[in-house]
């Protein structure tokens, strides 16, 4: 993840495939080009960051196939579709398959530079989201089934002494297993607590620092 | 026909005969038996006697020929043309990526020049592709322009694998739109032929757009066309045209070559019997079989231009 982000690029037209490359480098993006989708998911890294601007007409697996090829690997990555035949019901059928972006050909730099970085900011974001999901994932995993049991009933509002009820414990030993709890999960309040397990169940993050960042949309 | 005794010895420099039909050119065909009654009669006998002619007129017999012949490349023209409207949208793609990847090269340059690049590109790379692209799109343009124009049928010297190449190139954003995979297998060598080079790749065309059409039931990515030239055995070249399509209906193979005859819903029917008529005015033949496989099977027999056959 340290490594530079990418644009996977996919045209069977060698010379626009240059043509793009160039163009992207002139932004300084870092650029593998590809003419088919095989060569593609052939050679791609999978755990590089980064984006697929892919032709939609490509022989053999076409763009669509391609980005389903994608998903039942596994990998999110944003997927840029460019085509020469503009059709609102390809455009549409692509967005709905989770295409970031349907470019129509012959384009403008801007615009396609615009759904680049778009794109990358979309990847990058995604990335983020799973790095900070794992983490809280692994320090919940690292409670004991006491703590998390004590946890469970802390963050649905119990206090300490309805919860030594309930489990049948002292009050002081419930206090021990929150703070404990508490520590693994790197939290100091309730609310951060609460937080992290609903990012947890929710699958995504809630950063309270950056709470007006949306993940990054096609415009 | 006109029967005239000429007088032996005479010098003949003017015949005048009336022609019924003049126009276009007038043609008209003399028959002069050599000398017939020379060794019968000696040397004196026939000087005497003189010789006997025959001429013909054959202006009208030409003139039906010639009307046929007219009407038979009209024909052939106007296939073309349908073809061409099937083929114009593929033609316009085709149009399109050259012209895209010079608009993309411009840009690229563009952002160079002004200096609002992070990196600079080879601009020598970037001319380079803009010229071969702005070539590549006047090639477009010159092949749609010959197959549009009228002209009479030519006799050149040509190569098979030239006209294949040149149909594949006219079909590709057809067969790309169509999902197809293109397995060209080209005799190693020249395969020269006397013809029409239009009217070879008309028949090319016809043939590579029919197939398209009849893999398109097919699951994606298995739609396999298949296209060969041999120049043999013998004096003959072919060319097959393979897919793996739906095939002909075993009762159809007769009649697909017929005029008018069509399986296609915008069909006009005649595709193949134009085709057919093309192959033949080159001394070739046109079959169609059903491959065991699965998919049809075309193909062309022509004869092979002698005077520089390859080997």
């Amino acid at each position: 993840m340290d490594e530079e982000a990418v644009v996977y690029l996919v045209d069977d037209e060698p010379c626009l495939l240059r043509a793009l490359q160039r163009l992207l480098q002139t932004e300084g993006h870092a650029v593998q080009a590809f003419e088919s989708a095989e060569a593609f998911l052939r050679a791609y890294d999978p755990k590089r960051a980064g984006c697929v601007v892919t032709d939609l007409c490509l022989p053999g697996l076409d763009g669509l196939s391609l980005q389903r090829a994608l998903s039942a690997l596994g990998d999110t990555r944003a997927v840029v579709l460019m085509t020469a035949y503009g059709d609102i019901a390809t455009g549409v059928h692509a967005m709905k398959e989770g295409a970031v972006d349907f470019l129509v050909k012959p384009f403008d730099d801007e615009v396609f530079l615009a759904a680049v970085r778009n794109a990358l900011a979309r990847d990058a974001w995604d990335r983020e989201v799973l790095h900070e999901l794992q983490a809280v994932r692994g320090r919940l995993a690292s409670l004991t089934p006491r703590e998390h049991e004590v946890l469970d009933h802390v963050v649905t509002g119990r206090l300490n002494k309805q919860i030594a009820a309930d489990l049948g414990i002292t009050e002081k030993t419930i206090k021990v297993h929150r703070a404990r709890a508490m520590e693994k999960m790197g939290v100091s309040t309730l609310a951060e607590l609460v937080r992290k397990t609903l990012e947890v169940e929710l699958g995504t993050v809630i950063n309270g620092k950056r709470i007006d960042r949306q993940r990054p949309s096609a415009h | 026909m006109a029967l005239g005794s000429i007088p032996a010895k005479a010098r003949i420099r003017w015949v005048r005969l009336r022609i019924s039909h003049p126009l276009p050119r007038p043609c008209v065909r003399v028959t002069m038996p050599a000398w017939p009654r020379q060794k019968a009669e000696g040397r004196a006998g026939s000087r005497r006697q003189g010789r006997l002619a025959a001429f013909q007129e054959l202006t009208s017999e030409r003139r039906r020929e010639r009307e046929l012949r007219l009407q038979r490349e009209q024909l052939i023209h106007l296939a073309r043309v349908g073809l061409l409207g099937e083929l114009s949208a593929a033609l316009v793609h085709e149009l399109k990526q050259p012209l895209a990847a010079i608009l993309v090269n411009a840009q690229a340059g563009r952002r160079c020049w002004k200096g609002t690049a992070h990196a600079q590109a080879s601009v020598d790379e970037i001319l380079e592709d803009i010229v071969d692209a702005s070539q590549r799109a006047i090639n477009v343009i010159q092949r749609m322009r010959e197959l549009f124009l009228r002209r009479d049928a030519q006799r050149l010297t040509l190569d098979l694998n030239m006209v294949a190449r040149d149909a594949v190139t006219l079909a590709r954003s057809s067969m790309a739109e169509h999902g197809v995979r293109l397995e060209l297998a080209l005799d190693a060598h020249a395969v020269p032929l006397r013809g029409d080079p239009v009217q070879l790749q008309q028949v090319l065309l016809n043939l590579i757009l029919n197939a398209c059409d009849a893999m398109d039931a097919n699951r994606a990515g298995m739609r396999q066309l298949a296209l060969a030239t041999a120049g043999g055995p013998g004096a003959e070249a072919s060319l097959t045209v393979s897919d793996n399509g739906c095939g002909i209906a075993s009762g159809l193979l007769e009649r697909i070559f017929d005029a008018f005859f069509t399986t296609k819903p915008q069909g006009l029917g005649v595709g193949l019997s134009v085709s057919r008529e093309i192959v033949a005015a080159h001394g070739g033949r046109i079959e169609a079989a059903n491959r065991a496989e699965g998919g049809a099977v075309f193909r062309i027999t022509l004869p092979i231009a002698e005077e520089n056959s390859h080997g």
